[in-house]
C-alpha cells in the first residue's frame, strides 16, 4: 500500500513536471514529425508506397525521437539531488524503477498517439488490421523500450557524457525490440493478423519480461551512490 | 562505521551516537567528511565496514520501511525548479506516505513564511527562501530522527531565531537532531554534545553541559588548523567514547 | 603487490596455448579433408567456429563476473569481467571477420544482412557500449557497479544471436543440429575432430590471453591508486 502510494507520488510528480517543461512530450512528438518530414522529402517519388518503407520509416522515426523523451527521465534527477530525495522514500527502490518506466511509458505512447495518425495518412497506408491489434503491438513494443530505456537512463545519469552516450547503450539493447515491432507492423498491414509473425510476438513479450524483470530485481545497484 | 571510496578513508572508524530527544553537533573543516556521514547514516551510502544502528538494530535490516523516520536536509536542496513550492511539499509529502498530504504542505508553506510564493516555481526563490522550504521538506513527514546539514545557511536573523526555536521544539517532543554546522557557534545552544571530524576520524567528543563556547573554539581551531603533524592531535574527551577501532571491511 | 613479471599460470596457459594453436591449424588446414562443393575455403570455418565459440564464453564470463561483483564487490571480478568483454569483442570481431572471407568466397558477397550476422553485429556494437560504459564512469566503485548492471543486461542479446539462425530462416549453414534428444553433426568425422581441436585450442588461447589481461588490469589498478596517493599527499 505504502509501496503503492509512493509509485503514485513520483509518476504524479513526473506528469506534474511534464506539464511544466514538456521535455518528454512536446519535444519528441515534434521531433517525430519533423523525421516524417525529412523521410518523406529524403524519399525519391513514388518510393513511399513501396512495401516497407513506411514501416521502415514509422519505426525510425518513433524510437529515435522516444530516446530523446526516455533520457530525460533521470536526467531531470541529477541536479540538487533529486535522487537522492527519491531513493529516501520508505519504500523498496524499485518503486522508483517501476515508477519512472510507468511514466515514461506513459509519455511515449502519447507521443505515438499524436504521431502515428500523421505517419499513416502521409503514407496513404489504410490500417489494414483491426485497432486493437495495433494497440497491442504498438503498446508491448513502447512498453519494452520504455523498460529498458528507463534502466539505461537510470545508468547514463551517472556517466560522465551520459546524454550524449544514452542511445549508443540503449540502441543494441533496442535491436531484437524494432525486429519485432518491424515484422509485427508489416505482417499486419499485409494479412491483418499476425500470421507467420507469430513467433515475433512471442519473442516481444519475453524482451518485455527481460526489460521489466531484471531492472526490477537490479535497481538497488543502479542508483547506490 | 568506516567508509572507504576507492582507497581513500573519507570516514575512519567513526562511532557516535544519538539518544531520542537529543541533539549532536558535528562540526569540522572543509573535507572533513561531515556530509560524507550524513549520508550513510542516511542510508543513502553503504559504509565500508561497520553498521548503521537504529534502536541497536542494523539498518540493512530494518528494512525500506526505517527511512520513513528520517527527516534529512543535504547541502543539494533535493527540490525540483520547475515546480511550485507547494507541489514540491506535496509531493514529499505523499512520498513518504502522509495522509492528507496536501493539507500537511499547505501548513508548512506558511510555517516557512513562503505563503505568498505557493505556486511559484522553485527557480524563482532566493537563497533564504530555498533553504526555508528544503527544511520544509525535511520536516514534511514529521520525522523521528533529523540530519541537518548547514540548516542555518542562508537564513537571516528572523528565520535563524526561528530556527532554533523550531528545533528546540522538536527536541522537547523527542526528536533526535544531528546537526552539521561550519558555524557552530549558532547550533551550540541547542546541542548536547559537540563532535570535532577531522579528515573523517571524530578527533573530540564533547559534552556541552561541561564545555563553553569559547573553550570548545579554541579547541575546534586547534584541531581544524593543525600545525604541523596533522591528525596526530586527536584526544578523546569525555565518557562518549569516539574513534572506535576500525572494523574490518 | 602485483609485478609486472608473468606469473605461474600465465606462463602454464601460454606454454599450452602456443603449440595447441599450431596443432589445430596443422589439422585445419592439413589433415582435415576438402569439403566436397565449397573446396578448400571451408577450411576457414574451423577457426570461425572457435571464435564465435570463445566470444560467447567470453560474454558468458562479463554475465557471471557482472551478477558476482554486485553482490561481493570484489575487484577481481571486475577486473575479470572488464578484461573478458575485451577479449570477448575481439573474437567477435574475429568471428565477423572470418564469416566475411568465408562469406565473399561462397555467397560472393562480403556482408548480407542476414539475422545471424546482423545480430552477431549487435552483439558487437553492445559490448563496445559495454566498454564505453567503463570509460565514462569516474571513480573505481562506480565504475565497477554501472559495468555490472550493464554487463547482466548486455547479455541479453546473446542468446538471440545463437538462436537466430536456428528461428528465424537464416541462410548462415547450421551444422549443429538437435535432433531428437541426440545432436547430429551435418560433418565428414574428421572435420568434426578438427572442429573440436579449434575449439579447444582457441579456448586456450582465450584464457591465456585472459590471464594476461587480467594482470594487466590489476598493475593498471594498482598504479592508479599509486598515483592518487601522490596526489594525496601533495594536497595536504
Amino acid at each position: 500500500m505504502r509501496y503503492l502510494r509512493a509509485l503514485a507520488a513520483i509518476i504524479w510528480k513526473d506528469l506534474r513536471l511534464e506539464w511544466r517543461t514538456g521535455e518528454a512530450l512536446l519535444t519528441p512528438a515534434l521531433l517525430a514529425l519533423l523525421l516524417l518530414l525529412v523521410i518523406i522529402f529524403a524519399l525519391p517519388p513514388g518510393v513511399a508506397r513501396m512495401e516497407g518503407v513506411f514501416t521502415a520509416s514509422l519505426w525510425t522515426a518513433l524510437f529515435f525521437a522516444g530516446t530523446v523523451g526516455l533520457s530525460r527521465s533521470f536526467a531531470r534527477e541529477r541536479a540538487e539531488g533529486r535522487l537522492w530525495g527519491l531513493l529516501l522514500a520508505p519504500v523498496d527502490r524499485s518503486a522508483v524503477f517501476l515508477a519512472k518506466g510507468l511514466a515514461s511509458f506513459l509519455f511515449l505512447a502519447l507521443v505515438a498517439l499524436v504521431t502515428m495518425p500523421a505517419f499513416f495518412a502521409v503514407f496513404g497506408q489504410s490500417l489494414a488490421a483491426p485497432l486493437w491489434r495495433w494497440v497491442v503491438l504498438v503498446g508491448l513494443v513502447l512498453l519494452a523500450t520504455s523498460g529498458a530505456g528507463t534502466l539505461v537512463a537510470a545508468l547514463a545519469a551517472q556517466l560522465r557524457a551520459g546524454e550524449v552516450l544514452y542511445p549508443v547503450l540503449l540502441f543494441p539493447l533496442l535491436v531484437p525490440v524494432v525486429l519485432a515491432a518491424v515484422h509485427l507492423t508489416d505482417a499486419l498491414l499485409a494479412a491483418g493478423g499476425w500470421g507467420e509473425a507469430r513467433a515475433w510476438m512471442h519473442m516481444l513479450i519475453l524482451y518485455n519480461i527481460l526489460f521489466w524483470g531484471v531492472p526490477y530485481l537490479i535497481f538497488e545497484y543502479v542508483v547506490e551512490v | 562505521m568506516t567508509r572507504r571510496v576507492d582507497g581513500r578513508r573519507l570516514l575512519d572508524a567513526v562511532t557516535l551516537a544519538i539518544q531520542p530527544g537529543q541533539t549532536l553537533l558535528i562540526c569540522g573543516p572543509n573535507g572533513a567528511g561531515k556530509s560524507t556521514l550524513l549520508k550513510v547514516a542516511a542510508g543513502l551510502v553503504p559504509p565500508t565496514a561497520g553498521e548503521v544502528l537504529y534502536d541497536g538494530r542494523p539498518v540493512s535490516r530494518w528494512g525500506p520501511g526505517v527511512r520513513r523516520r528520517l527527516g534529512t536536509l543535504f547541502h543539494e536542496s533535493l527540490l525540483y525548479d520547475e515546480l511550485t513550492v507547494l507541489d514540491n511539499l506535496v509531493f514529499a509529502a505523499r512520498l513518504f506516505g502522509v495522509d492528507d498530504a496536501r493539507r500537511r504542505a499547505e501548513a508548512l508553506v506558511d510555517e516557512v513564511g513562503l505563503r505568498l510564493a505557493a505556486r511559484e516555481p522553485v527557480a524563482r526563490l532566493s537563497r533564504g527562501m530555498r533553504q526555508r522550504l528544503a527544511l520544509a521538506r525535511a520536516l514534511v513527514h514529521q520525522p523521528e530522527v533529523l540530519l541537518l546539514d548547514e540548516p542555518f545557511a542562508g537564513l537571516d536573523a528572523r528565520w535563524t531565531a526561528w530556527l532554533t526555536e523550531r528545533l528546540a521544539a522538536e527536541r522537547e517532543r523527542g526528536t533526535s537532531i544531528v546537526l552539521v554546522a561550519h558555524e557552530w557557534r549558532w547550533a551550540w545552544p541547542l546541542a548536547d554534545r559537540a563532535a570535532v571530524l577531522v579528515r573523517g576520524r571524530v578527533e573530540c567528543l564533547v559534552d556541552v553541559r561541561e564545555w563553553d563556547a569559547d573553550r570548545f573554539g579554541s579547541e575546534y581551531r586547534r584541531l581544524a588548523m593543525p600545525a604541523g603533524s596533522a591528525g596526530e592531535a586527536g584526544t578523546e574527551t569525555g565518557g562518549w567514547g569516539a574513534a572506535g577501532e576500525e572494523a574490518r571491511s | 603487490m602485483p609485478t609486472t613479471r608473468p606469473t605461474r599460470l600465465q606462463t602454464v596457459l601460454l606454454a599450452i596455448a602456443a603449440p595447441a594453436v599450431v596443432f589445430a591449424l596443422y589439422m585445419a588446414l592439413i589433415w582435415a579433408p576438402d569439403e566436397r562443393t565449397l573446396g578448400t575455403v571451408q577450411r576457414i570455418f574451423y577457426i570461425h567456429v572457435g571464435s564465435a565459440w570463445n566470444a560467447y564464453l567470453s560474454f558468458l564470463i562479463v554475465f557471471v563476473c557482472s551478477i558476482g561483483y554486485l553482490l561481493r564487490r570484489s575487484v577481481s571480478l571486475d577486473a575479470l569481467a572488464a578484461s573478458a568483454a575485451e577479449i570477448g569483442i575481439l573474437f567477435t570481431t574475429l568471428t565477423l571477420a572470418t564469416g566475411s572471407f568465408w562469406a565473399r568466397a561462397v555467397w560472393n558477397v562480403w556482408w548480407t544482412w542476414d539475422p545471424r550476422l546482423t545480430t552477431t553485429l549487435i552483439m558487437w556494437f553492445m559490448y563496445v557500449a559495454y566498454l564505453l560504459v567503463r570509460a565514462a564512469a569516474e571513480g573505481e566503485e562506480r565504475r565497477g557497479r554501472l559495468a555490472g548492471v550493464f554487463g547482466i543486461v548486455a547479455f541479453s542479446t546473446v542468446p538471440l544471436v545463437h538462436f537466430s539462425a536456428i528461428w528465424w530462416r537464416s541462410m548462415h549453414p547450421n551444422i549443429i543440429q538437435p535432433q531428437g534428444g541426440t545432436i547430429r553433426m551435418n560433418m565428414d568425422p574428421e572435420m568434426v575432430v578438427t572442429m573440436m581441436v579449434a575449439v579447444i585450442a582457441l579456448t586456450l588461447v582465450n584464457a591465456a590471453l585472459l590471464s594476461y589481461r587480467v594482470g594487466l588490469e590489476h598493475l593498471s589498478r594498482h598504479a592508479a591508486a599509486l598515483r592518487e596517493r601522490v596526489r594525496l599527499e601533495v594536497e595536504y
